[in-house]
């Protein structure tokens, strides 16, 4: 974990640094909430469903140590073998050992942001195991060396342009080819070569089943089916918090999951392991990483609902206008910003304030996190631990005095209505951050106050 | 201590009260005619879903689709037609199914809200032929069609060991500035025939 503080005013300055880009970005994240919607609006039941999705994950997290005992029985009774990770390095640790055991040498991996949260690629890597991203986004961002920027849509960030120069250098595909029918036939070609050599198949879990043992993956592209069918080796890798109680509750997740993230219907696949291959071997980690103790925390608990459909993000006007590196963080936009920080302050302080608390991402949320109230309490949880900048900190104490003083509010009050007019640099000037690309307001010819005792006082209004 | 062990003492100190387990058997949304819906559905994600009335023969009807004709690997785990000239049976390594053209499997549940088909590998002895197809052809009988995700899970509660899957059209991706492209790694095409 790096405990270097990041900005995200900073980062996300260098996104908007090119607006079109910036506004392409935006305009295509709202794409797929509008497609969202459309889903959402053909279901009249969809607000139940968000109802009981959030029951029966507040039932499940309440008894979680119950449910994760029953799963591995009943995994392990399916001849999976079950395995439990503190946190991400004895999580890589147990994958490679598995992997060492079998001798592979080429994996190929599903998208999986908890693989991402653990950096098992350059783990793997560094003992010289070929470790290919099969998600055709996941894909275009390792090549570029770079992060996923989005959960559900890791190169939502990327122009076809410049898939068409990657995929040109790494692919041999035609100079200036930008086609994106053309770009995912090279694609399904080479990641075909990699199917066919790999050794092994990680995958993501995106719901594990207590009463069964069993674990659902779902994709659109047929990957994690592709990678778990050919080689003898599967390796799921899962978040404690992917576990529900029974497997009728699949009927509520996924009628939710891919109506939030994508406005599809369903993804193609949705496909139930229980139990390995014939003649094979199935592994399940489940990883801890901080998840037993978010439960514990009574403000925040909630975020263990997640399923990570990706809707909080598409729907942010923050994360939508500084795109999802801008949060520095494997999961990013809403949901990030309160998992990181209530973790991590000291790297991640910053997060809660990229949010203009406007509650869309806790409207769209299917398992109803209250994301924006979250995001409010942590900013006065990362005051009180003292991460705020010093210009914040002081910019608020001077608040609290003016906006706690009704003399001091008059005062400053008639002051600002006055400079506001004749000196209006020297409102807004570099040392004035909320002046930062905006303009600052025509000012009023009167306080509400003034205004208030001439126009109403007295008449009974 | 091991780590199985620190998780779970975790998991159970100071725990939060237990929310309670909702009751799921509610009503939810039907269509006028599920048949239809689930043939929209199949349409709306990319794929086809054809009535194949009781006199019409299965087999005949494939061969004369053009996925069929351009085909060379045909394989079959279908009750409804013995069309292949390759049988899963004899492979041993499902790598050999590399240039399989065209699989043919049957459904036991289509569901009109989403246009997914449930099967298993109960009977397809290599499950990657459902992945590894260039185009991919599911039956499912009418009587089998049901309304909503609810109805579909009532059904395959009993969990066999092995695979089970839902299966809505055809591959896709929309990785590369969100354009919607068909035959991302999977079946580039999914018909799905409804025995009447």
């Amino acid at each position: 974990m790096t405990t270097k503080s990041h900005d995200h005013a900073a980062k996300a300055k260098q996104f908007i640094s090119n607006p079109e880009k910036a506004h392409w970005h935006d305009e295509a994240l709202w794409f797929i909430r509008e497609k969202r919607d459309k889903q959402v609006h053909s279901l009249p039941e969809w607000e139940r469903l968000r109802e009981l999705a959030s029951q029966i994950k507040a039932h499940t997290i309440s008894k979680l140590g119950s449910y994760l005992v029953a799963f591995e029985e009943h995994a392990t009774a399916l001849g999976a073998q079950v395995h439990w990770a503190k946190d991400g390095e004895e999580h890589n640790r147990i994958v490679l050992g598995i992997l060492k055991n079998h001798g592979v040498q080429r994996v190929v991996k599903s998208k999986s942001m908890l693989t991402e949260e653990c950096h098992l690629n350059p783990y793997l890597e560094k003992q010289g195991i070929e470790v290919v991203d099969t998600d055709l986004g996941e894909r275009i961002v390792q090549l570029r060396h770079e992060p996923p920027s989005h959960i559900v849509l890791p190169a939502i960030h990327i122009k076809k342009e410049e898939v068409g120069e990657l995929f040109h250098e790494h692919l041999g595909t035609d100079q200036g080819a930008t086609d994106p029918d053309y770009l995912t036939e090279a694609a399904r070609h080479h990641l075909r070569e990699k199917f066919m050599e790999a050794g092994a198949g990680i995958t993501g879990v995106n719901f594990a089943i207590a009463e069964t043992g069993g674990i659902v993956i779902c994709t659109n592209e047929g990957n994690a089916d592709l990678g778990v069918s050919l080689p003898k080796l599967h390796i799921a890798c899962m978040g404690l918090e992917k576990l529900i109680p029974r497997m009728e509750d699949l009927s509520i997740f996924i009628r939710l999951l891919a109506r939030s993230a994508t406005g599809q219907p369903i993804t193609t696949y949705t496909s139930h392991f229980h139990g390995p291959i014939a003649d094979g071997e199935l592994h399940i980690v489940l990883l801890d990483n901080g998840r037993s103790a978010l439960r514990l925390n009574r403000a925040f608990s909630e975020a263990l609902k997640c399923i990570r459909c990706g809707a909080c993000m598409n729907t942010c006007p923050v994360y939508r206008r500084s795109g999802g590196h801008s949060y520095s963080a494997t999961v990013p936009g809403p949901i990030g910003s309160v998992l990181n920080p209530v973790q991590d302050a000291g790297t991640y302080h910053s997060l809660p304030f990229a949010c203009s608390l406007c509650g869309s991402c806790t409207d769209v949320c299917p398992v109803k996190i209250p994301l924006h109230h979250q995001l409010l309490t942590l900013r006065n949880h990362i005051r009180l631990k003292g991460h705020l900048a010093w210009g914040k900190k002081m910019t608020m104490a001077m608040a609290a005095g003016v906006l706690g003083s009704p003399f001091l509010f008059r005062f400053f009050g008639g002051l600002a209505r006055r400079a506001l007019k004749t000196f209006p640099g020297l409102m807004n000037n570099r040392f004035n951050t909320w002046g930062k690309q905006r303009d600052l307001p025509t000012p009023p010819v009167t306080s509400f106050a003034s205004w208030y005792k001439k126009n109403r006082r007295g008449d009974g209004a | 201590m091991s780590s199985r062990d620190n998780i779970l003492v975790q998991l159970r100190q100071s725990t939060p009260e237990e929310e309670a387990y909702p009751d799921l058997n509610q009503s939810w949304t039907t269509y006028p005619d599920q048949i239809v819906k689930f043939q929209e559905s199949v349409a709306g994600v990319g794929g086809h879903a054809v009535r194949l009335d009781s006199g019409a023969d299965l087999t005949e009807t494939i061969t004369r689709m053009e996925v069929y004709q351009a085909t060379k690997k045909v394989a079959s785990c279908s009750t409804h037609t013995r069309i292949e000239n390759t049988s899963l049976d004899n492979i041993f390594d499902p790598h050999a199914l590399e240039d399989l053209d065209l699989f043919i499997a049957d459904g036991s549940i289509g569901v009109a809200e989403n246009g997914a088909v449930w099967l298993t590998d109960e009977k397809i002895p290599h499950r990657v032929a459902l992945f590894i197809t260039q185009h991919l052809i599911l039956t499912v009988e009418s009587r089998c069609i049901v309304h909503n995700m609810h109805e579909a899970y009532q059904q395959i509660a009993t969990v066999r060991p092995g695979f089970g899957i839902f299966i809505s059209g055809p591959s896709k991706t929309a990785d590369i500035e969100q354009s919607l492209v068909t035959g991302a790694h999977g079946a580039r095409s999914l018909t799905v025939f409804i025995l009447v």
